[in-house]
C-alpha cells in the first residue's frame, strides 16, 4: 500500500492543488467597477461624451447623407443602387444599412450621455461645482441635439431613453410632446449651466452659451414657436460674440476652423487615420467621410450626393426673388462657384471640372456637378475616408436667417430685412441690399425670399431637410409637388409618411412596445 | 501481504524469462475463412507482459519459462481472441482466428481508458478507419463524413477548410457546434494541421454517459482519435500517393451580354427612364465566372515507417498535401510529420506521440462568389486605359467589387506552425492497479497577413496600399493523473478510474497595420509593417489565459458479461466564469443487458445471435464562450479633438451590456439503445432513441440597438452572452449493417438513418423570441425557423383595384407587383391580431418552414473480389427548408449586376405569376417566400474502385502490398434545389438554413496508389 500512497503523493506533487490558475482576471481591459468615482473619471467620461459626435451615424459619416442627400437640392445615382434608392425613399428593408446605422449610433451616443448624466450630480465625486455644472450642461446639450436629430429621422415613435440601462429594457414609443419637452428640458439645463460665451484656444470645440441659444432657437423654429425662437436668437446676436467671415468659403475649409462665424462645430483631425471597424480601439478614427461621398470618382470620391440643376440655377433664375442677385459690379453671386463645381475651367483637386469627368453641356436631369463645401480639393488632389475638415453645424449666418424668418412670422417683416441683408452683404458676397431692391415685401414674399436665401447661403450643409420639414413641404401633396419640381427623386415620396424613416424592424421585433412608423 | 506476494511472483516471473530453462513454442496463425496467414497477431502469455507477434507468414515463436503449462492469448483487432493451452509436450501450436463480425472484442477508446465493444453501455460509434481512407479526404472532418450515424459534416470545397461537425443535431446555441477532439489524449479543437492518414481509429462519443468523463467541454460530443503506432514484429514502410482534379459541382447560369442588355433596356423603359441607359460598347460579352473559377487539384503524399518488438514500437510518418482551389487565388498546403513511439519495461510503460506540422493557405479575398454575380456581362475586363473596368455611369455600372481587381490587388496569406504532443506514462503497481500520468502540449503559431495594393476595387472604392499582420501564439499544457483499477472477482468484473487534471492555455495575439507601403520604381511593394506611413499605423495586442481544473472518477462493472453498469462523475472548474460559478458537476450513469447471454434466450439464439439493450443518462457541460465575458468593461478609446491645436484625446466610458451571472450550460441526455444481430451475425441492427435537453444555454442573444451596447460601433446589431434557455433534441438513429463473405467475394453495406426533432423549450426570462436572418426562434418551435412574408403570385392587370387592394408597405400595388398574403393587423392598442387589415407590412410575416430535415441518411457499400475492391458512399437529407440567398442577387433587377439566365419580368403579355415586373430603381424585398425553398437531396459523395496486385507478383519485388485505385467525390447529386449546393453549411445557429453562397461544393476525380514494403 505504500506504493499507492507514494503514487498519490506523486500525483499531487506534479500538479498544483489549488484554484489559482482558474482565478484569472482580464489582463487586457479595465473593468467598469470603480469608475465614476473621481474627478479624473468624470474628465475622461466627459471626453467620451464628445467622442460620440464622431460616430458614423451621427456626424462621422451619415449626417449629410441623411439630411442633405434626401432633400431636394441633391440627387443620388450611386453605383450602390440600394443607396440611390434610399434617396428616393425606397428601402429594400426597414433594417437597411443607414436606417440601422443612424438609429444604432444615436442610441449608442445617447446611452453614453445618459451614463454621464446619471453620475455627474453624485456629490461623493469631489470636483469644482462650476465645472460640474458646466459639464452637465454640455452633455445635456448633446443629448438634446441627438434627440432633435433622431426626431427628424424617425419621428415621435422614437424611444425617449434618458437613464442608463444595465439590463435590457423595453420602453414604449414616445410622443411628439414628450420628445420636445425632453429636448427643451435638456437645453434649459445647458442654458443655465454657466457656459462661457467664448472658449479659449485650448477648449475650442466645447459647447458655448451661443451654441445652446442657437439650438434653443432652432428647436422652437421647428415647433413654429416664433417668439421663443426670436428671443433666443436675439440673445445670441446681442451677445456680439459672432460675426460673419469676410470670405464665404472660410466656413468650409481646413484653414479657418473655429472662425468668428462658427456657433457650433464638430472638430475632426487626421492626426490618426483609423478605420471605422476599429472605432473604440486605440486606432479609432477622428475624421469625417462626408467629403468622400460628395467628391468625383476620379479623385477617390463616390459621387453619391450631387447637387441638382435646381440648386445650380437658383443662383441665376429670373424670378422676383433673384432681383439683385448680381453683385454691385454685375457678377453672379460668388457663392455659386464657392458651393458648386460646374464650370468647365473651374479647378478642384488640381483638375478642371471637365478633367474630373464633368459634362461640357450640363444635363438638367443628371447635371454631373459636385458640391465643393468641405471638399479637400482646395488643398490636395484626392479624397479618402479621412477628411480632417471640421463640420460647422450651426453658423451665425444660419442664425441670422432663422431670426429673420422668426421675425417675419411674428409679423415683423420690416425688422427681418436687416438680418437677411447682413448675410447678403458679406464682404465676399456683396449683394445689393434687399431693402433697396425688394422693399416692402409682404409677409409671404419675405418667406419666399428667405427660403431662397437659405438655399444660396446654406445649400449642401444639411440644413435643407430641417427647412423643408419646418415649412411643411414634407406633409402635403402640394409640398411634394414643389419638391418634385426641384428633384425628380420625390416622385416616389409619400407625403406625411416618408417624412420619417422607418424604425428598423429588428428593433420592433425585439421590443413589442416600440411601434413601427405608419406606412412601413 | 497478498499484494506483496503477487508483486514478488511477478518479479520472479520476469527473472525467469531470462533464465536458461525455457521451452519454445511456435506456430502459425491463419484466418479461418480464407486460410491466409495473419500478420501482426499478438500472442501473449496470459496475465503477463510476455509475448510476441506473428511475422509476415503468420508465424510466431515464443520462449516460455519451464513450467508445465501456460495459457496463450492470441488476439488481433477485428478477430475474436482465442486462448490456447501449451504444455511441455505441445511445442507446435497453430491457431485459426475467426473474424469478429460484430466487433464485440474490439477495444473501444472511451476516454481515460478502453473497453471491449461488448461492454459498451453508452452511445459510442467507431468510425471504420479503412472506409475513411477510401475518401480522398484531406482532413479528419472530411474523412468522417457518413461514417457514423448521427454525425453530420458540413464542409465547403474551400482548400484547407475543416468544416463543421454536428453530433445529433444542435444542442448548443453557440455558433461553435464542433465537438471536442481528443487526439492521443490531448483535448484540442484544431484538426486542420492533422494528417488523416495517421489515424488508427476514431471513436465518437455521442451521448452523455459516454462523454461525461470529458465533462465541461463535451456538450457537442467528443471525437477521440488514436494515431497509428508501430506493430510488434512487422517493420514496414507504407507509401501512398493520390492526385485529383477538382471542379465546381455546379455554377450559376447567368445572362450573356445580349440577354442582359435586353433586360436592362426593358427595366429602364418600365421605370419611365428610357434613354438613360447608355452602353458604351454593346458587343462586349464577358463571362465573369470564367474569371473566378478554375480547375482545381488536390495531391497528397504519405510515407510511414513503423515497426516494433513486443516491448517497444515506433512510427514515423511524413505527409505533404496541396490543394489548389476551384476559385482562383485559393490554395492550401500542409507538411506534417509524426513521431510516435513507446516502450514497455517491467512495470513501466511510456508512450509518446508528436505532431510537427506547418501549413500555408492563400485565402480567397473578399467575396468573389457574390461579386461575380453582380458583374454585368457588358463590362469589359479592362477599360480603354488598361485599368480594371468599373463601368460607365448609368450603364454597365455596378457597385460590386471587381473580383479580378480584388484577386490581383489583395493578398491574404495564413501560415500556421503546430506542435501537438503527448507523453503517457504508466506504472503498474499490481496486475489490477496502475498509475497513469499523461502530459500534453500543444503549441501553435499562426501568422495571418493581408496585403492590399493601391487601386480601385469598385466604382466607389479606391484603396490605399495597406499591410496588416496578425500573430497568435497559443500554448496549451495538460497534465492528467489517473489511478486505474481493474479486477475480476469471479463473475464480477470491475474497472475503475479516479483522476485529477489541469489544463492551462496561454494565448497571445498581436497585430498591426500600416498604410502607404513602400514601393520601388518598378512598383514592387515591400510588405512590412515598418514600411508604411508613420501617421497611419497601429498596433494591438491581447492575451487570453484560461484554466480548467477537473476531478474525475468512473466505475465500469459487469456481471458475467451479461449485465453492465457504468457510472462516472467529473467536476470541472473553469476560469471562464465568475468565482462563485467556477465549478460544475457532470455525472452520468448507464447500464446494458446482453439479453442473448441469458439462459432463457438460448432457444432464440439461432435466430437472434446477439441482443443487447442499453440505457443511459448523463449531464454534460459547455463553457465555450470565450474568456472574461462576465465583467463589464471600460472602453478607454473614445476619442475627441479639442482646441485650436487639435489636441486628440481619448475618453472613457463603459459601453457594453453584459450578464455578470454567466454560468455553465448543462446538457442532459437520455439514450435508449438496442443492438441486434441475425443470420449468423451477418445482419446487424442498432437503434438508439435519445432525448438531449440543454438548459441554461450559453448564447449570444441579440439585444436591441437602443440599449447602446457596443464593443466596436461598426456592428449593426448587438448581442449579449446569456444563459438563454433550453432546447431539446429528440431523435432516432438506426444503423443497419449487412455483410457476407463467400470466398473470394465479400461485401458489406451499412445504412444509417437519423431523424431529429428540435424544440426550443424556453428562451429564458419572458421567452422573448430571437430573430435571425429572416428566421425567428421561439418557444415551442425549432431553432431558426423561417419567418417571412408569404407571396401569393403577381398582380395581374385585372387584379388592380384601389378600393380593395391592400397597401403594400404603404403603396397601392401596380400590375406586375408581387402579391402578399395579408395575415395580420393591429388592434386599437397596437397589438398584433390575426386577420387582414388592408396593410401588407412586416406584421404579416409568418412561419414557413424549418431548416431541420425530416430524415437524413448515409449509405456505404464495400465489396471485394480477388484483388478488386469497390466502395461507395451516399448521403442525403429530405424535406428541409432553406433560404436561397444567391437568388436575392440573381433576381435583383434593381441592382445593375448580372441576373439568372432566362429571367424575365412580368409584362402585360407575359403574365407571369412568379416574377414581378422589372424596372430600374426597384428594390428587392428579401424577406418573402420567394427566396424560401423546400428541398431534398441525395448525393453520391464518394465512389472508388481499387485493385491490389497479387502477392506472388509483389513478393519478388520485395513489396508486401500494392493497391491502385480511381475515385470520384460528389459525382452525382439529385436535388430539387436550384442553388449551388443543397448540403451547404449555413449560417449561425439562428440562421442554419441560410445558404450563404459560400465556397461551392467540389467534384474531385482522382487516382492513387498505396504501397507497403
Amino acid at each position: 500500500m505504500k506504493r499507492l500512497v507514494f503514487g498519490l503523493l506523486l500525483a499531487c506533487s506534479v500538479t498544483a492543488c489549488d484554484d489559482d490558475f482558474i482565478n484569472i482576471s482580464n489582463p487586457n481591459q479595465q473593468t467598469a467597477e470603480g469608475f465614476f468615482q473621481t474627478e479624473k473619471d468624470m474628465d475622461e467620461a466627459h471626453i467620451a461624451c464628445y467622442g460620440t459626435l464622431y460616430f458614423q451615424g451621427i456626424f462621422g459619416q451619415w449626417y449629410d447623407l441623411v439630411f442633405e442627400m434626401r432633400a431636394d437640392l441633391c440627387y443620388n445615382e450611386s453605383a450602390w443602387r440600394d443607396y440611390a434608392n434610399f434617396s428616393k425613399f425606397q428601402y429594400p428593408s426597414t433594417n437597411w444599412e443607414c436606417i440601422s446605422y443612424c438609429w444604432n449610433h444615436y442610441y449608442q451616443g445617447i446611452n453614453i450621455l445618459n451614463n454621464f448624466l446619471a453620475h455627474i450630480d453624485d456629490e461623493s465625486i469631489k470636483m469644482d461645482e462650476e465645472k460640474r455644472k458646466q459639464y452637465k450642461g454640455e452633455v445635456s446639450f448633446l443629448r438634446a441635439l441627438y434627440f432633435f436629430n433622431l426626431y427628424h429621422l424617425y419621428g415621435p415613435n422614437l424611444l425617449l431613453i434618458t437613464e442608463p440601462m444595465d439590463e435590457v429594457q423595453f420602453p414604449a414609443s414616445s410622443t411628439e410632446e414628450a420628445v420636445w419637452s425632453q429636448i427643451f428640458q435638456d437645453l434649459d439645463v445647458a442654458l443655465n449651466a454657466g457656459l462661457p460665451n467664448v472658449r479659449n484656444d485650448a477648449e475650442l470645440g466645447r459647447i458655448t452659451r451661443g451654441a445652446v441659444l442657437a439650438m434653443i432657437g432652432k428647436a422652437h423654429m421647428q415647433r413654429h414657436e416664433w417668439q421663443a425662437a426670436a428671443d433666443a436668437f436675439k440673445q445670441l446676436i446681442d451677445s456680439k460674440v459672432y460675426q460673419l467671415t469676410d470670405n464665404y468659403f472660410d466656413n468650409f475649409d481646413l484653414d479657418h476652423e473655429f472662425n468668428q462665424e462658427s456657433v457650433f462645430e464638430v472638430a475632426f483631425t487626421d492626426a490618426t487615420k483609423g478605420t471605422w471597424t476599429e472605432f473604440g480601439s486605440s486606432q479609432s478614427p477622428s475624421t469625417t467621410q462626408r467629403a468622400r461621398y460628395f467628391a468625383p470618382r476620379d479623385v477617390g470620391g463616390h459621387s453619391d450626393a450631387q447637387p441638382n440643376y435646381y440648386y445650380l440655377q437658383e443662383f441665376v433664375n429670373n424670378s422676383p426673388i433673384n432681383y439683385g442677385t448680381r453683385t454691385a459690379d454685375n457678377k453672379v453671386d460668388s457663392r455659386r462657384r464657392a458651393s458648386i463645381l460646374y464650370y468647365p475651367t473651374q479647378v478642384l483637386y488640381g483638375k478642371t471640372y471637365l478633367e474630373l469627368g464633368g459634362a461640357p453641356e450640363i444635363d438638367p436631369q443628371y447635371p454631373k456637378i459636385w458640391s465643393i463645401k468641405y471638399s479637400n480639393g482646395t488643398w490636395r488632389t484626392w479624397e479618402d475616408e479621412w477628411s480632417p475638415i471640421n463640420l460647422r453645424i450651426i453658423r451665425y449666418a444660419d442664425v441670422l436667417l432663422m431670426y429673420a424668418e422668426a421675425l417675419n412670422n411674428l409679423g415683423r417683416t420690416a425688422d427681418a430685412y436687416q438680418y437677411v441683408d447682413q448675410v447678403r452683404g458679406r464682404q465676399s458676397v456683396n449683394l445689393a441690399k434687399l431693402s433697396t431692391v425688394r422693399p416692402n415685401m409682404t409677409q409671404a414674399e419675405m418667406q419666399d425670399q428667405i427660403e431662397h436665401e437659405r438655399i444660396l447661403e446654406l445649400g449642401c450643409e444639411s440644413e435643407r431637410w430641417f427647412d423643408i420639414f419646418r415649412w411643411g413641404y414634407l406633409d402635403t401633396e402640394e409640398g411634394k409637388a414643389k419638391l418634385l419640381e426641384h428633384d425628380y427623386e420625390f416622385r416616389t415620396f409619400r407625403p406625411g409618411i416618408d417624412k420619417f424613416l422607418p424604425i428598423p424592424q429588428n428593433e420592433c421585433d425585439l421590443n413589442p412596445n416600440l411601434h413601427q412608423n405608419e406606412g412601413f | 501481504m497478498k499484494l506483496k506476494q503477487k508483486v514478488l511472483s511477478i518479479l520472479m516471473l520476469m527473472l525467469a524469462t531470462g533464465a536458461s530453462a525455457q521451452i519454445n513454442v511456435e506456430g502459425r496463425v491463419t484466418d479461418k475463412q480464407s486460410g491466409e496467414p495473419l500478420t501482426g497477431v499478438t500472442v501473449q502469455v496470459k496475465a503477463t507482459s510476455m509475448g510476441t507477434v506473428t511475422d509476415i507468414d503468420g508465424k510466431y515463436t515464443l520462449s516460455l519459462p519451464s513450467q508445465n503449462r501456460a495459457t496463450l492469448v492470441v488476439s488481433m483487432l477485428g478477430y475474436t481472441s482465442k486462448e490456447i493451452l501449451v504444455t511441455n509436450t505441445i511445442r507446435q501450436q497453430d491457431v485459426t482466428l475467426e473474424e469478429d463480425i460484430l466487433g464485440l472484442e474490439e477495444l473501444v477508446v472511451i476516454g481515460y481508458g478502453t473497453v471491449k465493444k461488448r461492454d459498451l453501455t453508452g452511445a459510442v460509434s467507431v468510425a471504420n478507419a479503412d472506409n475513411m481512407k477510401k475518401m480522398t479526404a484531406t482532413s479528419v472532418t472530411q474523412a468522417l463524413q457518413g461514417q457514423v450515424a448521427g454525425l453530420q459534416v458540413k464542409a465547403t470545397g474551400a482548400p484547407g477548410e475543416t468544416g463543421r461537425i454536428f453530433i445529433r443535431g444542435i444542442s448548443s446555441l453557440y455558433s461553435d457546434t464542433n465537438p471536442l477532439f481528443v487526439i492521443d489524449g490531448l483535448p484540442t479543437s484544431d484538426t486542420r494541421d492533422f494528417n488523416p492518414d495517421d489515424i488508427e481509429s476514431v471513436q465518437v462519443l455521442k451521448d452523455a454517459s459516454a462523454a461525461a468523463i470529458y465533462g465541461s467541454r463535451a456538450a457537442n460530443g467528443v471525437i477521440i482519435i488514436t494515431t497509428k503506432r508501430g506493430k510488434a514484429g512487422s517493420t514496414k514502410i507504407d507509401f501512398a500517393a493520390k492526385y485529383g482534379f477538382q471542379q465546381a459541382v455546379k455554377k450559376f447560369d447567368l445572362m450573356d451580354g445580349p440577354e442582359w442588355l435586353a433586360l436592362q433596356e426593358e427595366k429602364y423603359a418600365n421605370a419611365g427612364r428610357s434613354g438613360e441607359f447608355n452602353i458604351i460598347d454593346p458587343t462586349v460579352n464577358t463571362d465573369w465566372s470564367d474569371q473566378i473559377f478554375q480547375t482545381g487539384s488536390s495531391q497528397e503524399y504519405n510515407v510511414t515507417a513503423s515497426g516494433g518488438t513486443a516491448s517497444s514500437n515506433f512510427l514515423i510518418s511524413a505527409n505533404y498535401m496541396r490543394n489548389e482551389g476551384i476559385v482562383k487565388g485559393s490554395d492550401f498546403e500542409r507538411i506534417s510529420t509524426r513521431v510516435n513511439g513507446g516502450i514497455e519495461k517491467g512495470r513501466i510503460k511510456i508512450e509518446e506521440s508528436a505532431l510537427l506540422s506547418t501549413s500555408l493557405s492563400h485565402d480567397m479575398a473578399g467575396s468573389p462568389l457574390t461579386n461575380y454575380l453582380r458583374m454585368p456581362p457588358l463590362m469589359p475586363l479592362y477599360d480603354a486605359e488598361g485599368n480594371y473596368a468599373m463601368g460607365g455611369e448609368n450603364g454597365a455600372q455596378t457597385n460590386s467589387v471587381n473580383p479580378v481587381a480584388e484577386r490581383n490587388l489583395q493578398h491574404n496569406k495564413n501560415r500556421s506552425y503546430r506542435v501537438q504532443g503527448t507523453v503517457n506514462g504508466e506504472f503498474r503497481f499490481t496486475d489490477w492497479l496502475k498509475y497513469q500520468i499523461n502530459l500534453g502540449l500543444e503549441f501553435n503559431t499562426n501568422i495571418g497577413s493581408q496585403a492590399t495594393e493601391y487601386g480601385r476595387f469598385s466604382a466607389n472604392d479606391v484603396r490605399q496600399s495597406r499591410y496588416s499582420e496578425d500573430r497568435n501564439h497559443f500554448l496549451k499544457t495538460v497534465i492528467e493523473n489517473l489511478l486505474v483499477f481493474n479486477h475480476d472477482f469471479g463473475k464480477h468484473s470491475v474497472n475503475a478510474i479516479a483522476g485529477y487534471t489541469e489544463q492551462r492555455i496561454k494565448s497571445t495575439s498581436s497585430g498591426g497595420f500600416a498604410y502607404d507601403i513602400m514601393q520601388d520604381n518598378s512598383g514592387r511593394y515591400y510588405w512590412s509593417l515598418g514600411n508604411g506611413d508613420p501617421q497611419q499605423q497601429g498596433l494591438r495586442e491581447s492575451s487570453d489565459p484560461t484554466g480548467l481544473r477537473s476531478f474525475l472518477a468512473r466505475i465500469i462493472y459487469n456481471y458475467n458479461n451479461t449485465y453492465f453498469l457504468t457510472a462516472s462523475i467529473r467536476r470541472d472548474g473553469s476560469s471562464r466564469f465568475r468565482e462563485e460559478n467556477h465549478y460544475g458537476n457532470f455525472p452520468s450513469v448507464s447500464g446494458a443487458w446482453r439479453v442473448s447471454e441469458e439462459k432463457f434466450f438460448e432457444p432464440l439464439r439461432n435466430i437472434i445471435n446477439n441482443m443487447k439493450v442499453k440505457v443511459s443518462y448523463g449531464v454534460l457541460g459547455n463553457e465555450a464562450i470565450g474568456n472574461f465575458r462576465f465583467n463589464r468593461y471600460l472602453n478607454s478609446f473614445i476619442p475627441y479633438t479639442f482646441g485650436r491645436s487639435e489636441n486628440f484625446v481619448f475618453g472613457t466610458m463603459p459601453t457594453l451590456v453584459v450578464d455578470t451571472s454567466l454560468k455553465w450550460e448543462e446538457k442532459k441526455t437520455t439514450n435508449i439503445g438496442l443492438e441486434l444481430a441475425f443470420l449468423g451475425n451477418a445482419l446487424t441492427v442498432e437503434a438508439d432513441y435519445f432525448v438531449n435537453r440543454s438548459d441554461d444555454l450559453l448564447a449570444q442573444v441579440p439585444i436591441p440597438m437602443y440599449m447602446g451596447s457596443w464593443q466596436t460601433i461598426f456592428d449593426n446589431g448587438h448581442t449579449v452572452w446569456r444563459n438563454a434557455g433550453s432546447v431539446e433534441n429528440r431523435g432516432i438513429e438506426v444503423s443497419i449493417g449487412f455483410e457476407q463473405y463467400q470466398h473470394p467475394f465479400k461485401y458489406d453495406m451499412k445504412l444509417n438513418l437519423t431523424h431529429i426533432s428540435n424544440e426550443v423549450k424556453s428562451l429564458g426570462g419572458d421567452n422573448a423570441p430571437i430573430y435571425g436572418t429572416n428566421t425567428k426562434t421561439e418557444k415551442g418551435r425549432s431553432l431558426g425557423e423561417f419567418f417571412v412574408l408569404k407571396t401569393d403570385g403577381i398582380y395581374q392587370v385585372e387584379d388592380i383595384d384601389p378600393d380593395t387592394n391592400p397597401l403594400v408597405f404603404g403603396d397601392l400595388p401596380k400590375a406586375g407587383d408581387q402579391r402578399y398574403l395579408d395575415l395580420y393587423g393591429r388592434d386599437a392598442d397596437g397589438n398584433l391580431v390575426e386577420g387582414a387589415d388592408g396593410n401588407i407590412n412586416d406584421d404579416d410575416r409568418t412561419y414557413v418552414g424549418s431548416p431541420w430535415p425530416k430524415l437524413e441518411f448515409s449509405y456505404t457499400f464495400n465489396a471485394s473480389y480477388h484483388g478488386f475492391d469497390f466502395s461507395m458512399y451516399w448521403t442525403g437529407a429530405f424535406d428541409k427548408t432553406v433560404y436561397n440567398s444567391p437568388k436575392t442577387w440573381l433576381y435583383n433587377v434593381g441592382d445593375n449586376g448580372n441576373y439568372a439566365a432566362g429571367y424575365t419580368g412580368w409584362t402585360e403579355e407575359n403574365r407571369s405569376q412568379t416574377t414581378p415586373r422589372v424596372y430600374a430603381d426597384a428594390t428587392l424585398r428579401g424577406n418573402t417566400t420567394r427566396f424560401i425553398d423546400d428541398i431534398s437531396f441525395v448525393r453520391l459523395k464518394s465512389i472508388q474502385l481499387g485493385y491490389s496486385l497479387p502477392n506472388k507478383l509483389l513478393k519478388k519485388a520485395g513489396i508486401e502490398k500494392c493497391r491502385i485505385y480511381v475515385n470520384a467525390e460528389n459525382l452525382l447529386t439529385f436535388t430539387d434545389y436550384d442553388g449551388l449546393d443543397p448540403d451547404f453549411s449555413g449560417g449561425g445557429v439562428f440562421d442554419l438554413g441560410v445558404d450563404t453562397n459560400s465556397y461551392p461544393c467540389v467534384r474531385t476525380m482522382g487516382c492513387g496508389i498505396q504501397v507497403t514494403f
